[in-house]
């Protein structure tokens, strides 16, 4: 057990226990990775896909922000969390690019839990719609809207992680939503 | 549609059981991080063991998830480390402490205060407010009042001496040379006490104990304001390392003008000047520079470039990196080669970097601000001595730089 907390009011590691990690100790390393995974694995499932990659992105992930904390800035601008995730929507991109045209990202292919057969059609046919739409997106647009979304990233965040320009980022999360809203209203046209 | 029904349509996968256990055993078996520090009673054995590390990586891989249930609370509040090469220790549950080579700390305390004993050699610390936290030095002791700063004590013997002032200009341009304790602030707020007469020193202020055992204000050393951003934060550390570079190369420059000037006309000729070609892979500039071997050519001279490899790696790339992210900030896309070309000469009992010079390459990048910037943070790395009877080692150091 750590003798401090692990989690700040912000919802990152604590201070005193970021000094550890940045120390190397492993029993700190542990509670950071724990702390975060959620995060890294809900990022990277979502923008390449629920794809046995994941697990493998995620440690490398890990991997490269350990190696790296010594020279985390804890009295910076940046978030620790924001810049885990930037990692992590870096390697996501990566592998994306890596992936030949016929291997499209399997999204969300999990089955949803649902009280009656009707709702768990309707919520078959919704997640059909967005799981579509989205896999409709390109992988920049994706992660902008991942990270935009999910994860609550700010537009000038979303635009050091993604390597590009604000404004770029604005005309990624414009078109993606607008695909989605366009799914969801053909959805419910249906749906009526 | 709500976030919560967008998660629900779109649910993630979770981390599957045992997944951190298995990124702390890719780390143990491939690791670079910073190695747990030994106390100088053990530190023979920790490398004994480290000679050994391969054959018992199997049985440490094994013992791995046991020892993370048991591992002790929290890191030593007691510890002896004496620095071969620059480390990162933890100090208690609120500092850290980067040393330089041969600088040596101990340490003891509790979760209420915490003293450290530092008799030589330059410390940066981070410290955590919540706990009462002191550095003695046989000159005088610094009492922090805030978070970040770094202390610098001389040997009485050495202050006067050249290595003396080679290490001061290291720790910092405006150092008086001849103190025997030197203490800049990058954050908060230390007092400098010799236990007569103190003194406040607060951010980007700078103090030193001299021979008459007096804390005095020493020329303030900039620092970034508390409101700046990273850029300016940046700009100001790289302010900074520009000074340190200076006083370095002048030094250098000094030295080898008054060595030539000394040397007998009849003096035979020195052994021709070592050059390496280092690394013959090429080095990529991610967040993250990775680095591997080059082939040796022979025991001694294979030593020498992995060396030279991990000093330019551990010194330089960090504010090389630097360069290259304000140079992303002025031209997003911006990527090359920088082939580097520099001098070790000897000064003292260390090698510094004599001359720096870009060759030329078609793909190197001509942003002339950037080409600057990297030349001149390699003016601050330090280098073992070249060998006896050679004037000075050469090395050439291909870098790839581009956006990850």
């Amino acid at each position: 057990m750590l003798a401090m907390p692990v989690h700040w009011d912000d919802g990152e590691i604590a201070p005193g226990l970021l000094l550890r990690c940045q120390a190397g100790e492993p029993a700190a390393l542990r509670a950071f990775v724990e702390c975060y995974q959620r995060a890294v694995f809900a990022l990277l499932s979502r923008t390449i896909g629920r794809h046995p990659e994941v697990e493998d992105l995620a440690q490398e992930t890990f991997l490269r922000a350990i190696r790296a904390l010594p020279t985390f800035d804890a009295d910076g601008a940046a978030r620790l969390s924001t810049w885990l995730l930037t990692i992590a929507t870096r390697l996501a991109l990566d592998a994306c690019r890596k992936r030949t045209r016929e291997q499209r990202p399997a999204l969300a292919a999990d089955p949803m839990s649902a009280s009656t057969p009707e709702h768990e059609a309707q919520r078959a046919q919704l997640r059909d719609a967005i799981t579509s739409a989205i896999d409709e997106l390109p992988s920049d647009q994706r992660a902008a809207f991942v990270l935009a979304e999910f994860h609550g990233f700010a537009i000038e965040d979303i635009a050091t992680a993604l390597r590009t320009r604000k404004s770029t980022v604005k005309t990624r999360l414009f078109r993606a939503r607008a695909k989605l809203s366009r799914a969801l209203a053909h959805h419910r046209g249906q749906a009526e | 549609m709500t976030r919560i029904e967008l998660e629900r349509a779109w649910p993630a996968a979770e981390p599957p059981p045992g997944f951190s256990e298995r990124v702390l055993e890719r780390l143990q078996l491939g690791a670079a991080l910073p190695e747990p520090a030994p106390t100088r009673a053990s530190a023979l054995g920790w490398l004994r063991a480290r000679r050994a590390r391969w054959l018992v990586l199997p049985a440490v891989a094994l013992a791995l998830v046991g020892m993370l249930l048991l591992w002790p609370v929290g890191p030593a509040r007691v510890g002896d480390v004496i620095a071969a090469e620059p480390r990162v220790v933890a100090i208690g549950e609120r500092a850290v402490a980067e040393m330089s080579s041969g600088a040596h700390l101990r340490w003891s305390g509790d979760g209420l205060q915490q003293e450290v004993q530092q008799d030589r050699g330059a410390v940066s610390y981070r410290v955590l407010p919540g706990a009462a936290f002191r550095v003695q030095t046989p000159q005088g002791d610094v009492t922090v009042l805030g978070t970040e700063f770094r202390v610098v004590v001389a040997d009485r013997e050495q202050a006067e001496g050249e290595p003396m002032k080679k290490r001061w200009a290291i720790a910092g341009a405006g150092a008086t040379l001849g103190a025997l304790l030197w203490v800049s602030v990058e954050r908060g707020s230390v007092r400098l006490s010799n236990h007569e007469q103190e003194l406040v020193l607060r951010a980007g202020q700078a103090g030193a104990i001299g021979s008459d055992g007096i804390p005095r204000l020493e020329a303030a050393v900039p620092s970034a304001p508390a409101d700046a951003g990273p850029a300016g934060g940046r700009a100001a550390e790289r302010a900074r390392k520009r000074q340190v570079a200076d006083t370095v190369r002048r030094h250098a420059a000094q030295r080898r003008a008054a060595a030539l000037a000394a040397k007998p006309a009849s003096d035979p000729p020195t052994t021709p000047p070592v050059e390496f070609v280092l690394p013959k892979e090429e080095h990529t500039f991610g967040p993250y520079p990775s680095g591997t071997p080059a082939p040796p050519a022979g025991p001694e001279e294979a030593r020498r470039r992995e060396y030279i490899k991990r000093t330019v790696r551990e010194q330089y790339f960090p504010m090389a990196r630097d360069c290259y992210l304000e140079l992303l900030e002025r031209q997003p896309t911006a990527g090359g080669k920088i082939v580097l070309e520099f001098a070790i000469v000897g000064d003292g009992d260390v090698g510094v970097v004599d001359r720096v010079e870009l060759r030329e390459d078609p793909d190197t990048i001509a942003d002339p601000e950037f080409q600057l910037c990297m030349r001149e943070s390699l003016y601050t790395a330090v280098f073992e001595p070249p060998p006896p009877g050679v004037e000075e080692t050469t090395v050439v150091y291909p870098v790839m730089l581009a956006p990850e």
